[in-house]
Order: C-alpha cells, then sequence, then structure tokens
C-alpha cells in the first residue's frame, strides 16, 4: 500500500518547523555577525547596524576586500539580512521549538529554553521598532525637558517674531536622511505658507567660505557660503549633515529664496517672505520629556594621578506633575520613570560649571530580556541538568562494569 | 587474531609519532621563545657596582608609592618598569668578577640613586639594529642640531658607533644610547606628527617610537632624584652661613621667601642679578622639572585630596605660594636626601637605615589596612603563584605524555599518579593566587584580559580533572595539565608584552562587583568550555587518524559524548553570560544589544553551540563532524576572546591590544586539524562504502 504524500500545509509546516531551515538560519546569523564585526572599525558601527540588521536590509554585500580578488575584482557574495533571519529564526523556533517538539518530561527543558529564545527575539523586535534614544546634557543648576538625538537630523522651522521663534514645524528626519545628494523632496507647511525644497544632502560636510575670485564658482552658495562635502566618519555621532533648502513663499509669483543649512550651524539661517521672518535651522532631533530634569549635583572623580574615571554620578531633581522628587543616576544605577531610563552617559567640567549627559532611552521590552533570561536559566538548567545526571549515571555504571585498569585507553 | 596484533601496533607506532610530534611542536616553540627572550650574550661587566644588600633590597619592597591611580609597593612598581624596559624581570651582570642577578628592586634602587651606575646597565633589548641604522636618513631639524651639537654630519658617524661591534639583536645601556638619543627622539617627534596612530605604524616606525619611549622613561628615573643630590653647587664668593646645607635644595626651598624678598629688593633698583644666583636659579629650576616626572614618592600632606604628588609638581606648589605645606615638603625632602647622602659618604649599611626611616615616616602617613595590603601585595609577588604553577604543569606534561606511550603498564599508572598530583598543586597554586589577587584588588577575579587568561586556566583545569574522575581515562587529565601550561605560558608571554600591572583599579563603568561576578565569569567559563570541548576534540581526532585508540568504539563514543556535554556546557555558560551582559549594559548603556564587537563575539560562540546541537539532533553531524565542529568552535572562542580587541574599536575598551601574528597562527593550526578530521572522515565513508559493495 503506497504511503500518501504529505499536503503542501504539511510539508510547508515540516520545511519551516525543521532542524534544516534552524541550522541554516543560525549559521548565517553567525556569518552576518561575523562579517559586520569586521567591516565594524572602517565603516563604524551606525553605518553597519544599517546595512547587516535594519529591518529595511533585506540582503547584504558583505565587503570582503581582504579575500583575493577574482579577475581583479574583490569577491562578491550577497546574503540575506540578519532582520529577515532572525525572523524566520522566530518563525522556526515556534513552530519547531515550541509547537511540534515532542512534549514530555525529558524535552520539558527545551521546550521552556526556546520558550525564553521565542520571548527574547520578540522583545529585540519590540526594541528596534519602538525604542527610541537621545541625549539630554545638562549643567549643573540648569532644568532640561527634551533629549536630542545622536544621529538623526531634522529641520526645524519657525516664525520669528519680535527676535523669538514662535511654534516650529519639524521635517521628519526619516524624510531627509533617505535622500541622495542628487534626489530633492518637497515639504508643504501650509501653516506657514511656505513650501520646502531639500535638496543636495550630504552625511557629512563643512560649510566653507567660497573664494569670490577661486575655484569652486559652480557650487551652490549663498551669500558666498558653500557646502563642501566630506568623506563619512564611522562614528556617526561626529558627522555634521548639510543641504540646500529652496524655501518658496509664493507658487505663482515664483518668490523663492535658497539658503544653505549645515548641521554643525548653532544659529538658525533667517529668510525673509512676503515681511514674514522664517528661521530655518538643521539640527538633531529633539523630542520633548513628560517630566523635568534639574541636575543638582554633577560629580566626576578620576583614580588620582591619572585620567581614568572612578565615578560619574549626578543628584538630580525630577520634576513631574507639580511634585519634585530626588534622585541620584550613577554608573550602572539609572533612574526609571514613566517608560523612560536616564543612564549617565557622560560628565565633563569643562569650565565654572560640571555637566552630566544622560542617556535616555524609551524602551517598551526594557525589562523583558530580564526576564526571559530566568526562564533561559531554568530551561537550560532543567535539561542539561538531566542529560548530565545522565551521562554521570553511565559513566559510574561502566567504570564498574567494563573500565578495569587493564581496559582502560589513554 | 592478527587484525587485533596489527591494530595494537598501529596503536603503539602512533602513540610514538604523536609522542614525537607533540615534544617537536611545545620543543621548538619554546625555543623559539627562548631566542626571542633569552641572551646568549655574556653577561655584561659593569665596572664599581656594588651588589645590592639583601636586606636593602628586602626593605626597599613595601616602600610605598601611587601608580596607576593606587598605592602599591615599590615591588610592584619595580618589577612592571622593568619589564617594561628591559622585557624581562631580572638582568644578569658581572660584578667584581662575579655573575650576579639583578632584581627589578635593585634595579630601581640603580636608577633612583646610583645612576651613573643605572647608565651602564644593558636595560635595553633592540630586536632588530635596524631602528638605530635607520636614524641615518633624512636631515636632523635644524633645532635639534642646535640644541644636540650634532650636525647632519656627524650623526651618521655617531649611529655607527653605537651599532658597531653589535648583533642584529642586543642590549644596550643608556650610555651607549645616548650619544644618539637626540636623533632618535627627533624620529619619533616625525613619525608620530606623521602617523599619530600607533596601530597603523609600519613595524619598524612601531619599534622606534618605542625605544624613544623607553629612553624617555628611562631618563626621568636616573634624574628623578637630582632633587635629593645635595650637590648644589655655591659659587665662590657667596657668602655661606653652612655651605654643606646650602648643597641641599631642601634649604633654598626653606629659605625660598627671604630669597625672592631679597631679589625683589634688587630688581627694582635696577641692579642686575649675580651671575651666580642666575646660575643657581637655574640649577634649582632643572631639579624642580626632573622631578615633575609622574613618580609619585610623596603621600598627600593635610587638607589635600588623595592624589600623591612628583616631588618637582609639590616643590612648585610650595614655591609658588602654597607655604602651608613647606615644612611637611622639606621635611621629606630632607629624608630623601639623608638617603642619598648617607649612599654616597657612608655606604649601604647607612642608606639601608635612612630607607628604612623613609618608609616608616609615609606608612606613619597612610591608613594601617593600605600599609598591610602593601605586604600582602610583597607576599604575592614573592609566592609567583602563576609561574610554580607553570613550572608543575610542564613537568606534569611531561609525565602524561610519557603515561601515554604505554597506558597500561605499572611505569604508566604512576606516570599518571604523579601528573595527577601535580596538576591538584598547580590548581592548587592558581587558585590561591587567584584568590590572593582578588582579595587585594577588593574586586571579583576578572576585570581584564589578563585576568581572564587565569581564570580560564584554573576552570579548565578544575572541570578537566572533574571529567577524568569521572571518565578515568588520563585523556581529560592530560589535556587539564596542556591547558593549565597553555594559559600559565600565555599569561606570562601577555603580562611580559603588555608590560602593564593588571591589578590597577577599573573605570567607573566596570566598577560593578555584582556584574563582574555574574556576567564576566559566565562568559569567561563559557570561553573555557569552547577550548575545553576543542582541545578534547583534537585528542580524539588525533587518536582516530593515528589508530591510537585501536578501534575501541567505547572509546570513541565516550570521547564524543565528552566533547558534546562540553559543547553544551559552553552554551550553557555562554548563552547565560551573554543575555547577561545584554542586562547589564541595559543599565549602564541604555540598550540591551549594540552590536559591539565583544558582543557579537559572545554571540558567535551561542550561535556556534546551537548550531553543532541542532545538526546533531537532525543527524547532520555525527561522530567526526561533532569533533571537527568542537575544534572549529575554538577558533571562534579566540575570535571572540581576543581577535575582537584588536579591532579597537566599541565600548569594552578594557583589554585592546596590538598584533595577532599569535591568533592567526591558532587559526591555521585549528583549521588544518579540522581540514585533516575532515579529509578522514570523507576517505573512511569511501573505504566503508567500498567494503559494503
Amino acid at each position: 500500500m503506497a504511503i500518501a504524500s504529505p499536503s503542501i500545509p504539511v510539508r510547508l509546516f515540516r520545511f519551516f518547523s525543521g532542524f534544516g531551515l534552524a541550522v541554516t538560519c543560525l549559521l548565517l546569523l553567525l556569518i552576518l555577525t561575523w562579517l559586520s564585526t569586521l567591516e565594524q572599525p572602517a565603516k563604524g558601527l551606525y553605518e553597519v547596524q544599517k546595512r547587516y540588521y535594519d529591518a529595511e536590509a533585506w540582503y547584504v554585500v558583505p565587503e570582503l576586500n581582504w579575500l583575493p580578488k577574482i579577475n581583479g575584482k574583490p569577491v562578491s557574495l550577497p546574503l540575506p539580512g540578519a532582520y529577515l533571519v532572525s525572523a524566520v529564526l522566530f518563525v522556526n523556533l515556534f513552530l519547531g521549538g515550541i509547537i511540534r517538539i515532542r512534549k514530555g518530561w525529558r524535552n520539558i527543558g527545551v521546550v521552556i529554553s526556546h520558550f525564553s529564545m521565542v520571548s527574547l527575539l520578540i522583545a529585540g523586535f519590540v526594541s528596534h521598532h519602538y525604542s527610541k534614544e537621545g541625549i539630554m546634557a545638562v549643567y549643573q543648576g540648569d532644568t532640561s525637558d527634551f533629549a536630542q538625538s545622536y544621529t538623526e537630523y531634522t529641520i526645524e522651522v519657525a516664525e520669528i517674531v519680535n527676535g523669538e521663534k514662535t511654534r516650529p514645524y519639524v521635517l521628519p528626519a526619516k524624510h531627509l536622511k533617505s535622500l541622495a545628494a542628487d534626489q530633492s523632496r518637497m515639504f508643504e507647511l501650509p501653516d506657514l505658507g511656505l513650501e520646502l525644497k531639500v535638496s543636495g544632502w550630504m552625511r557629512n560636510s563643512a560649510r566653507v567660505k567660497v573664494d569670490k575670485d577661486g575655484a569652486n564658482q559652480d557650487v551652490v552658495q549663498v551669500d558666498g557660503w558653500a557646502l563642501q562635502w566630506l568623506e563619512t566618519n564611522p562614528t556617526e555621532e561626529l558627522n555634521l549633515a548639510g543641504c540646500h533648502v529652496n524655501v518658496v513663499a509664493d507658487k505663482e509669483e515664483g518668490k523663492s529664496k535658497l539658503l544653505v543649512l549645515h548641521g554643525g550651524d548653532p544659529n538658525a539661517c533667517t529668510v525673509t517672505m512676503n515681511g514674514t521672518v522664517y528661521g530655518l535651522r538643521l539640527m538633531r532631533e529633539i523630542w520633548p520629556m513628560p517630566f523635568q530634569v534639574r541636575l543638582d549635583k554633577s560629580i566626576g572623580e578620576y583614580y588620582p594621578g591619572t585620567r581614568k574615571p572612578s565615578t560619574f554620578q549626578s543628584d538630580i531633581t525630577r520634576m513631574a506633575d507639580g511634585s519634585e522628587q530626588s534622585f541620584r543616576i550613577k554608573m550602572n544605577e539609572p533612574m526609571r520613570y514613566g517608560g523612560y531610563t536616564l543612564y549617565q552617559a557622560r560628565w565633563e567640567d569643562r569650565g565654572d560649571r560640571p555637566m552630566s549627559g544622560f542617556a535616555i532611552v524609551k524602551n517598551p521590552s526594557d525589562q523583558w530580556p530580564k526576564y526571559s533570561l530566568y526562564i533561559s536559566i531554568l530551561g537550560l538548567t532543567i535539561h542539561f541538568g538531566m542529560k548530565l545526571g545522565g551521562f554521570v549515571g553511565k559513566s559510574s555504571k561502566s567504570k564498574n562494569k567494563d573500565v578495569t585498569p587493564d581496559k582502560a585507553t589513554a | 587474531m592478527s587484525k587485533e596484533i596489527t591494530s595494537k601496533r598501529r596503536s603503539k607506532i602512533g602513540r610514538w609519532a604523536a609522542f614525537i610530534l607533540v615534544m617537536l611542536l611545545l620543543g621548538g616553540y619554546g625555543l623559539y621563545t627562548l631566542r626571542l627572550n633569552v641572551s646568549s650574550e655574556k653577561p655584561r661587566a659593569i665596572e664599581g657596582y656594588e651588589i645590592w644588600d639583601a636586606a636593602i633590597v628586602e626593605s626597599a619592597r613595601d616602600v610605598s608609592l601611587q601608580d596607576g591611580g593606587r598605592i602599591k609597593p615599590f615591588s610592584t612598581w619595580s618589577g612592571f618598569t622593568m619589564l617594561k624596559l628591559h622585557g624581562a624581570r631580572g638582568m644578569r651582570i658581572e660584578a667584581d668578577g662575579k655573575v650576579a642577578k639583578i632584581s627589578p628592586e635593585e634595579f630601581m634602587l640603580d636608577c633612583l640613586f646610583r645612576p651613573h651606575l643605572a647608565r651602564e646597565l644593558p636595560i635595553f633589548r633592540i630586536d632588530n639594529s635596524e631602528v638605530i641604522s635607520s636614524l641615518a636618513t633624512g636631515d636632523l631639524p635644524e633645532e635639534v642640531q642646535r640644541l644636540s651639537g650634532i650636525d647632519n654630519a656627524s650623526k651618521n658617524e655617531a649611529i655607527r658607533e653605537v651599532v658597531k661591534d653589535k648583533g642584529k639583536r642586543d642590549r644596550y645601556s643608556y650610555s651607549e644610547l645616548e650619544p644618539i638619543a637626540p636623533i632618535l627622539l627627533a624620529r619619533v617627534q616625525k613619525i608620530r606628527k606623521d602617523q599619530p596612530e600607533k596601530a597603523k605604524m609600519t613595524s619598524q616606525q612601531r619599534d622606534t617610537v618605542d625605544l624613544g619611549e623607553k629612553i624617555w622613561m628611562f631618563t626621568a628615573l636616573i634624574y628623578h632624584m637630582d632633587f635629593a643630590r645635595a650637590d648644589i653647587e655655591i659659587q665662590e664668593g657667596t657668602p655661606a652661613m653652612d655651605k654643606e646645607r646650602m648643597r641641599r635644595m631642601s634649604y633654598w626651598v626653606r629659605s625660598f621667601p627671604l630669597l625672592r624678598k631679597a631679589v625683589l629688593e634688587m630688581k627694582p633698583q635696577g641692579e642686575k642679578l649675580p651671575a651666580g644666583i642666575m646660575s643657581l636659579f637655574s640649577d634649582l629650576e632643572r631639579r624642580m622639572i626632573r622631578a615633575s616626572e609622574d613618580i609619585r614618592l610623596l603621600p598627600p600632606y593635610a587638607d589635600d585630596s588623595e592624589e600623591w604628588m612628583p616631588v618637582g609638581k609639590r616643590i612648585e606648589s610650595v614655591l609658588t605660594g602654597k607655604r602651608a605645606h613647606a615644612e611637611a615638603l622639606v621635611s621629606d625632602m630632607e629624608m630623601m636626601e639623608d638617603m642619598t647622602i648617607a649612599l654616597r659618604d657612608e655606604g649601604q649599611t647607612a642608606f639601608g637605615k635612612h630607607l628604612n626611616t623613609w618608609k616608616t615616616s609615609v606608612h606613619d602617613r597612610i591608613d594601617p589596612k593600605t600599609v598591610s595590603q602593601l605586604g600582602s601585595e610583597v607576599a604575592y609577588g614573592k609566592w609567583n603563584y602563576f609561574y610554580r604553577a607553570l613550572v608543575a604543569f610542564i613537568v606534569g606534561f611531561i609525565f602524561v605524555m610519557i603515561s601515554w606511550l604505554a597506558p597500561r603498564s605499572r611505569g604508566g599508572r604512576i606516570c599518571t599518579t604523579i601528573a595527577t598530583v601535580l596538576a591538584l598543586l598547580s590548581l592548587g597554586l592558581m587558585i590561591a593566587g587567584i584568590t590572593h589577587r582578588s582579595i587585594l584588588m577588593e574586586r571579583s577575579p576578572i576585570g581584564n584580559l589578563y585576568d581572564t587568561i587565569l581564570f580560564i586556566g584554573a576552570t579548565g583545569v578544575l572541570v578537566l580533572l572533574l571529567v577524568e574522575y569521572l571518565t578515568k581515562r588520563a585523556v581529560a587529565l592530560g589535556l587539564a595539565v596542556f591547558m593549565g601550561m597553555a594559559c600559565m605560558f600565555l599569561a606570562r608571554r601577555y603580562e611580559i608584552g603588555d608590560a602593564k600591572d593588571h591589578m590597577d583599579p577599573l573605570v567607573a563603568v566596570l566598577k560593578s562587583n555584582f556584574w563582574l561576578s555574574t556576567h564576566v565569569v559566565t562568559i569567561t567559563i563559557g570561553y573555557m568550555g569552547g577550548l575545553a570541548a576543542a582541545g578534547l576534540s583534537v585528542i580524539y581526532l588525533f587518536a582516530r587518524v593515528l589508530g591510537i585508540d585501536e578501534g575501541d568504539k567505547n572509546f570513541r563514543r565516550a570521547m564524543t559524548r565528552i566533547a558534546y556535554g562540553m559543547v553544551c556546557f559552553t552554551l550553557f555558560f555562554s548563552l547565560i553570560g551573554t543575555v547577561l551582559g545584554g542586562i547589564w549594559a541595559n543599565d549602564s548603556w541604555g540598550r540591551f544589544w549594540g552590536w559591539d564587537p565583544k558582543e557579537n563575539g559572545a554571540l558567535m560562540i551561542v550561535l556556534w553551540c546551537l548550531v553543532v546541537l541542532h545538526a546533531r539532533l537532525a543527524g547532520y553531524l555525527r561522530e567526526w563532524g561533532i569533533h571537527v565542529a568542537a575544534v572549529f568552535g575554538a577558533n571562534i572562542v579566540a575570535f571572540s576572546w581576543w581577535h575582537v580587541n584588536s579591532l579597537s574599536t566599541g565600548l569594552h575598551s578594557y583589554g585592546f591590544i596590538d598584533g595577532l601574528g599569535v591568533i592567526w597562527g591558532f587559526y591555521g593550526l585549528l583549521t588544518a586539524v579540522c581540514l585533516m578530521g575532515m579529509v578522514c572522515a570523507l576517505i573512511e565513508r569511501k573505504g566503508k562504502k567500498k567494503a559494503k559493495a
């Protein structure tokens, strides 16, 4: 009697829950992790993360310059992106490691371990998509209520009334950083009655004075200033973005004004359109906090006679909902409040007052890895404990039975 | 019957082949290391050198000073300084017709108190004389020519004179290198200007910069105590109340306000300062600058911070207004002057007395707990736990090797017993050493790369001895002894190469005994597990390939079970260690995972173990496969443990290293073993297929 071949859904289930897929995914992740580590010194962490681990990175072509060239060309080996591989692994882990696995006391440890890994992957997914991080720099005695991104640039546009900035409008970072140098993008700000055309985006740049009679007369320049493209720094935080913005006030009349914006410029560029003054500034993305932080005392200590830090700590007052509460934040001891976590990340004392830099993270899955760890310790201890017990039992049995000194083998 | 005899014969040949191979490999590497580190040169005769009295050396050991952010004994500081300058903690010389070994304490006493003799000691090891010869290329900057009196014409002659009669690898004294020191330092300056990052320099540039740094460090040592030499020249005609006291710098520090007043009174009247006074001022200033180098012998005074200051800096602070410390400083300076005068005028016995006075005076000013720790640290140095463990491991390994030649004989069993005793003894020494270090450092045993080597060695030996206890096959015992020996050897090589005191305090972010004891310890045990698994599998592969196992299926099964068990052990600790690391990172840097190279390395170990486990469950890996995979796993451990430290990127900056030669050698060796295993597995499979057909 012929055995009926399994149906397509069954075959698919077997494939997605099988060991073959598990081993393939794990090997791919291993290779991707290894290659991305090797690329880090030259490309920097930010770029490597983007290339290998971002959700948008469906595939990656690793730089294998250290391999011998073939016909004078470097080896090209496209690999699936780590996010995609992790997603497939998640499916495999869930179907194979939790659903399909033979249930029973012998496998209880394995099931628990798989469950912990599933929860760890979910934590990673949530963190990847929903966490936000930035830095809040506060001088001793000052109060702050916002954090600034380490890497993402936005363009802030505001009307200036009597020299004061009014409510600002922000062009989102994701629409700017995706711009190539030869691309442009239009942004409409109907409340301000403006249209902005952003072009010539540079990830790292310098603002340079253009010599009237010198070279580089063909570059885009405004009031004798132009942007100079610079090689991207592997440390993304050090890159200063730059772009050209054409401010259009009246499309029909064609009233427009070109500006050169640079990330290193602490002041806004102003432009007057139809008698109204607008300020535009290219700056790192800012996000407001639901509470204020006052830095009461900032302490940084070094080991005597060295520049090796021994302690960085900050005494702060957190002000929210009309109440005040004091905290001490130090290395390895952050403050958690309202879904936000504040870490002592920097300390400087250049002048009259010391400054504390707090890394601020909003991560819904903040503590999930900890719970996953507890579960995985439980699972692995049960499983390997049973295995070890079995091994010790077998060893002592075989010792009694057949391993006499004469048969011992070195 | 004849098959059994053939198999036994093959096994015997295999054992001898393995024995010879291992001996050749280890012997070859040992000879290579000896050639690199031991000079065949006859001990240099140093004229007028008087060996330091043993009591003085003993007394000097726990003289306290501050270095690397902590208070440490003179012996520790001297040891690491000598290691940095000389590449060894001892030097043989010929003094008064006899060969003597100079210890770090003696070397440092020479530098500080007998600089004229220290200059003659062959302290600088130059591995490639090209470093000196290459100085002949290029012109000297005009500024250097003017200050040193060496012009481009005389430069080459000076260089030729230095390398004359010297080998490619040789030892040099400062007095031999002094004539070309300005040329060398100018070249170092140029190299640094062209390439500030040492990692990107060529090896010759790096050697040149290293030599320049050593020369700079040595001169700082030999000139440091100039303030205490009590040999200030008093010009003829200077009104001198007490000429002897006036030759001491302490006299001038005490009377500085009077001197200043006198000078100020002269100046408004437009009088030019007498030449004698001008010369005195410049002499005092020179001594003060020389004593300002980073050698911190003076404990803090009242209302000071915890910082010990170099004498020169303290003099400067007193002269520029902090008179409240003047008396205390003068008193300290006088004690130091008394030491140098006693040595110069009365000899070592008197010097010893003054040295003890100084030591007691400093100890009285510091916390008694610190004083007792100084004594404990001196004892730690004297015990030399890890060197003794290395010696015991080497002897133990020889016994293991002999026992493997004839395991069933009585002699073989005796050798196994001796090796077991030696392994236990070494393990005891390692545990004692690590515990002693932890007590001294007041932290968990692992805080830097050096600590990890010791810990991996100790835990590796412990775990493998437990495996040996369960299996009684002398295999895990052999590996335990080898692993202990390799780790102690590596620790020694790393300490010599790095020449840094690894007991210095940790940076702020690492100051967490909880995380150091959990995350760092577990992850390091994971590294150990990966290496032990690889070691067991290497033995399996060679035993099978060389026919040592006589085709014993029980042995093969047992070995596979043990190796697989070690892979599970590695997974358990690496996974928990990695997640713990993430939780720590979440608490200190605000993210669970940051794709930092060190984190990636740990993840790679976890992933590899998972690959092996799942591939075995799926039947993709059987006996050969598991062992080949376990051996390959050691490459991943090496990448995570060592290689990532050379990438000079990431937040785990406590263990950055230069150079990867040994790691590449390790990769090459293990990959070759993997290939051997794979080829043999294929041949065996083909043979079986043929036999079936």
